[in-house]
Order: C-alpha cells, then structure tokens, then sequence
C-alpha cells in the first residue's frame, strides 16, 4: 500500500493550493524563500512557484506581523511564518492591539483574515526557548481564533475554514508532526480508526476497533494526539479499559457542543497539553465542561500538562518534563484506579 | 551478505523517505555508486555502497525508513543473491514491520495460557481486538462442540459395526478388568453442603475456585492416616501393600475421553494448591492431553459424578486400588430448624464403591461418615480432619 503523505507535504500542498486560487493571498516569514524553503521545510517550492507572494523578511517577527496586519487591512489574505513559536512573544502586540481588534473596533465589522503560523513543541532538543507551547498566552482574546496542526486533519480544508472566519489566526503547528504520516480514510494502524463526530470536522475522534461506551475520553490537540492514542492503546492492553482521544482543529474559541455526547457517559475525561502547567487550554476546556455536564460527570476532569519548568536541552532532562505517552497513561490509571 | 542501512541524517526526523532508487534491483554496483535518494524533512541526500556488490532492494520507493533500517542488500555475486532469494521467507518488502491488525489485551494473552489456546485460533471470532472474554468465551465454545468420542448416536442410524474410540476401548479395559476381578460393594451418604459451598464467598476472582471437588480431595487426604486400607492394593494372597501419602485421583471428563489425574500427596497441599491443580487439570481436560506422569500413581479415586440433577453414581473400584468415591450434584431440601422454623439447605450424595476382599461395610461407612463430619464442618475441613472424630 502506498504510504499517505506527511504532515509537511500536506501543509505545503495547503499553502500552494491557497496560493493558486487567490491572489490576495501572500506568504511572509524569515528564511521561507527556495532554495532553503524555510527552517521546517514547509514553504519549499512556494517562492518559485508565486514569485511576488512568498516574500523572506528580515528577522523582526514584530514587523511581519504588522505587515500582515495591514495587508489584511487593505483586503488581502496574508499567511506568516513565525520560524519558532517562542518568538509569536514579539508578534503580541500586534495581534493583540491592532489585528485582532481591528475585526470590531471601527464600529462596523472589518475583515482581517491572516494565518500566523507558529511551529511549536518539544522533544526534539532545541532547548528553552525554542521548544515551547505558548498557546494558552493568546486564549481569550476577542476575534483572534487559535488552531493547532494535527495528523488526521487535512490542511487544505483548515487553512479555507481559517480564511473564511474573516479573522486572525494562529496555527500552532507541533515540529515532530512535520515528518509524520497524515492518517486518511478513517485508519490510524491496525485497529485504530477515527472519524469526525459533530458533522464540522473540527473534533476528530480516534478510537480502537468502533468508538465504545468509553471508560475514558482524553482531549489532546494534535502535537500530542499520537501520544494519547499510543497511552489509549496501552490502557486497552493492559488493563482492557476502553478509550477515545478527540483531537481538535480549531482550540479556541472552545466549540464543545459535538463533544457532549460522547464524555457525557464517559468514565473520566483527561485533558492533555504539551504546554506547562498553569493558567493552561485543558483548564478553559474543564472550566467550560464543568458548567455543561457537571450532574453527568463522574469524578473530576484530569489535567495533564508539562511539568512547571522550563524546557532542558538534554534531551533525557527534556522528556521529564514534557507531556509523553506514560505521562497520561499513568493519568488516567491514577485517575480510574486502574 | 551486507546489508544497506540508512544512516542517521539529522536530529529532527525519526524517519526519512526513500525517494528514489538510483541503482536497478539485481544491478552489479561499483564501490562508491549512488544508490538511493533520502529525504529528510530538510534535505535530500544520496546515499552510495562503500564496497561494489550485486544489489537487493528491500524498501519500496517512498517507503518509510528509520536511521539504521534496511533497504537493501549486497551480494558478492548474482547466484548469492538468488540463494539467498530462494531461502529466504518473503520479506516485508517496505521495510517495515508488519502492522498487527488484532489488538490482544494482556488480560486475554493470560487467558489463552490458563485454557491453553493458541491466539492464532482466535482470529476465527473476526475481532480487532481480543480480551480475557473472548477467549474464556472460546474455550468454553470448543469445549461444547468438541465431538462426544464415545457418542453412539452419530452412527445409530446407520447398522453394521461401529468402532469405538481408543480412549473408550481403553476405559473398556479396565471396566472389565475390574469387574472380573474386584468383588465391590457400594454404600451411599447424605452430606449437608451449604457450609461447603460458602467456602468460596469473599475468595479474589483470580483466585483459583473452590467447590465440592476440591474440598472432597482435601478432606479424603485427611483421612489417610486413621484410614490406610483405604488408600491400599490388595495384593491377592491375604495381604495388601500400602504406599505413603495421599494421591488422590479425580475422573475429568470434559468431551476429549475420560483421565483420572492424580493430585500427588493431597494431605501435604493447602486448599489453595489442591485447587490450583485442579484447575490446570481441568484445563489439561479441556485440550485432551495429560502427561503420563499426571496420570499414575494414585492410591484412591473420586469420581465426579456432580452434573446437575444426579442422584447417585456407582463407580467401579480402579484395579490396584480399594476403593473409590462418588460425588454427585448439590441438591435442595427442605428441612426444620431447631426452632421449628421450614429453610432450605443443600446437600450433596456421596457414593462409595470398595473392594470388599479389603474393607468391611462398617469400615466404609465409617469412611464415608468422617468425610460428612468434615465437609459438613463450619470451619477449615483440614482442622475437622483430626481430633475428636474417634468413635463415631
């Protein structure tokens, strides 16, 4: 069987498809221009396919984003590279202040539809500042909409719905998804099959041989969701408890009325996120299913997070503190005192 | 014989992809020729032979490959490449290994082990993933159709002459042998089980049961000492011979012919061992093979005759020894307490048929009376074995 494409092939495929079909649409970033095609390899090809629309920048994340923001303004579609997540920091203000509320602030609504892209996550041990999960610092801004990379999502339909919001957005894009396989047509491997419970997409659900009365539901965004389903599998031949992992496209704002049947009669909800511990995702997403299901719920939401530190360079020091497989195995066995 | 391997490239990717063969499949390579494309997430990179051979590609064209896995091998010469073809076992050819499509749970590959079931058998159920049920429910399914070896009406339709199983013609000996040989007699007894049957209540589910069988083999190895004629050998002239312990057989039947296991030195095991034995014979049963050594040296023998509904059983006594127990099935009854009250209590037929050259009615009825005493008993049979049984 021929093998499905990655994750970077598909993305890249996403980018020049949106590049193809509208002209407003241009790629800005550091690096991103062939021959190098940027430092994760995402935009290779692009520049020489659009020359004029696939621009490298000078290294001042502050500026791209400004930039993008007044294309936006004047009624283009621009898409940047912020070439490590970490550094979305300098990008703050301007999304913050300018582009995010520009969306409702003049009185009318006024398009911004901009993708910033933000390759994040550990486990490759590039060390403190470039191995980070800044999610949960851009939760709850108005008009800014948060997105993660995901293996079972494709791109080409994501970056449209991105687009079509007429808003700003992030995509959080975890590095080690870059060089996995994308899964299609319901198979993970073996046993393990997923489809897209809700009818929108957003909420892919992975699940082993059909989708059970669950004893356990973990939600884990698509960096870690490989993860969850490797710690699900685990839990099954283990202990034979049967579990789902829902991996959502879109973060935030949270959408959670697809998900309600499902963790409803679930036995524990466990929330996972690579980022650290504190003021994180899984707490918005607990809090926010708390005041849905709280008479349904059966024990407390389990939160799973990277330890409070930062993130070590050597990498037996890093996979300690970042979210792995065993660390939510062992959550939801604590958790089912399994 | 060398093998190819993918070098590690970079510290991002845990794979690359093999882009491209540069070198065709059997082609004669010179040391240093290009053979194959590899892309990392960064980086296409050629990778060349070190030393010239004949070439076996192994990984297919966009084929996954980790650093360090194969992708092909080298052979001094095209015939080595053919030998090696020709033995070896068709290979995975993307190079990686072979994706399992069962999930089977650890609870079910214990299962399997206990019951002694070959997973591979499993796949018949079409299940994706296997656990503990699936397999007990399996065993209990091959226990069910196993054919009857000794059922006569398969053939009863028919006339002429039918031949019987080994395993019955072997039963057909020793039947006869005992029958031409040993004079028995048979006495039967009435037992109250309920404080038996409580012993199980509280035990652990993986624990090993325990019910009337294995409460009856303890209790019958309790009895060894006070009754050695019991476990004895009639030799024929006056005399019998006698061998230490309790070895207490017990009659399995479970649709693969009749073994009379043996539980060697009963009175030396717990009731946890004595039970635990019992399920591996049953298991043993199940699949129909025993080893010999699990079969010999028994010196009494219960049979258990406790399927639902049977009153009594008359077993015949095993040629070499004197004797051996019935056990029927539990049954209900209707009995006033003490105060006057009607309840419902339990109670089980113990049969006893002995070698009446050796014992005496009076010797089996006492026998069988020390056995009620025990079973009947609130607490640990082992303790109710001696004592103050004298003179009942």
């Amino acid at each position: 069987m021929p093998e499905s494409e990655r994750v970077v092939t598909n993305l890249n495929r996403a980018l020049g498809a949106l590049l193809d079909k509208d002209q407003r649409v241009y790629v800005l970033g550091e690096d991103i221009g062939d021959p190098y095609g940027g430092a994760f390899k995402v935009t290779r090809g692009l520049s020489t396919r659009f020359p004029g629309r696939v621009l490298s920048t000078p290294i001042s994340e502050s500026a791209i984003a400004g930039v993008a923001g007044g294309l936006a303004l004047a009624g283009d579609r621009p898409v940047i590279e912020v070439m490590f997540g970490d550094f979305a920091g300098l990008c703050f203000d301007q999304l913050y202040n300018f582009a995010a509320k520009s969306v409702s602030m003049y009185g009318h609504r006024v398009p911004m539809p901009m993708i910033v892209r933000c390759p994040v996550g550990g486990n490759r041990g590039y060390g403190p500042t470039h191995s980070q999960n800044p999610q949960k610092h851009f939760i709850g801004i108005p008009n800014l909409s948060l997105w993660e990379l995901s293996p079972l999502h494709d791109n080409a339909v994501v970056l449209d719905r991105i687009m079509d919001r007429g808003e700003p957005a992030i995509l959080f894009e975890d590095k080690t998804l870059y060089s996995r396989r994308m899964h299609r047509d319901g198979v993970i491997s073996g046993p393990l099959r997923f489809d897209f419970p809700g009818g929108d997409g957003n909420w892919a659900r992975v699940y082993v041989g059909r989708p059970d009365p669950a004893d356990y539901v973990i939600i884990a965004p698509g960096g870690l969701a490989e993860r969850a389903w490797q710690a699900a599998a685990d839990l099954l031949v283990e202990h034979e408890l049967t579990g789902q992992v829902l991996v959502p496209s879109r973060l935030y704002p949270v959408d959670l009325e697809p998900l309600l049947p499902a963790v409803r009669d679930a036995g524990l909800i466990c929330i996972a996120e690579e980022g650290v511990t504190g003021g994180t995702w899984g707490a918005e997403v607990a809090n926010q299913l708390y005041g849905r299901l709280w008479a349904d719920l059966k024990r407390p939401i389990r939160l799973v997070s990277s330890a409070d530190s930062v993130i070590p360079t050597a990498p037996h020091l890093e996979r300690e503190v970042l979210v792995q497989s065993e660390t939510i195995y062992r959550a939801v066995c604590e958790a089912l005192d399994a | 014989m060398r093998e190819i391997t993918v070098p590690k490239l970079n510290n991002n990717d845990d794979s690359y992809v093999l882009v491209e063969w540069l070198a065709q499949d059997g082609a004669e390579l010179a040391a240093d020729a290009p053979i194959a494309v590899i892309e990392t997430s960064k980086a296409a990179e050629e990778l060349a032979v070190a030393e010239g051979g004949v070439l076996l590609q192994v990984a297919q064209v966009n084929a996954s490959c980790a650093a360090g896995s194969v992708i092909g091998r080298l052979f001094p010469t095209a015939q080595a490449r053919q030998e090696f073809l020709g033995a070896a076992q068709p290979e995975h050819r993307d190079g990686s290994p072979p994706s399992g499509d069962v999930i089977v749970t650890r609870p079910a590959r214990e299962a399997a082990a206990e019951f002694g079931i070959d997973l591979t058998d499993l796949r018949v159920l079409g299940k994706n993933v296997l656990r503990r049920q699936d397999v007990e429910e399996f065993a209990a399914t091959i226990r069910a159709q196993t054919p009857q070896p000794e059922d006569p009406q398969t053939e009863a339709a028919g006339e002429g002459i039918i031949t019987l199983p080994a395993v019955q013609q072997a039963v057909g000996q020793v039947v006869t042998q005992s029958h031409q040989s040993i004079p028995a007699a048979f006495a039967a007894i009435k037992i109250p089980a309920d404080a038996a049957l409580g012993r199980q209540a509280g035990r652990p589910p993986e624990a090993p049961p325990i019910g009337l069988p294995e409460l009856l083999v303890q209790a019958v190895a309790a009895l060894r000492e006070r009754h050695p004629l019991c476990f004895a050998s009639y030799r024929g002239d006056g005399t019998v011979s006698v061998i230490g312990g309790a070895h207490v057989g017990v009659t399995l039947d479970l649709g693969r012919g009749l073994f009379v296991p043996v539980v060697r030195d009963a009175g030396a095991r717990s009731l946890d061992e004595i039970a635990g034995v019992l399920t591996d014979f049953r298991i043993s049963a199940l699949r129909g093979s025993f080893r010999a050594a699990e079969l010999a040296g028994g010196n009494i023998t219960i049979s258990l005759s406790n399927d639902a509904d049977v009153v009594l059983a008359r077993p015949i006594v095993f040629p070499g020894q004197t004797c051996v127990l019935a056990l029927c099935a539990t049954q209900e009854e209707l009995v006033r307490t003490p105060a006057g009250e009607i309840a419902t209590r339990r109670y089980v037929n113990v049969g006893m048929s002995y070698d009446h050259r050796v014992l005496s009615g009076r010797d089996a009825i006492a026998f069988l009376h020390e056995i009620k005493r025990i079973l009947a008993a609130p607490d640990h049979p082992s303790d109710a074995g001696t004592g103050d049984l004298d003179g009942n």
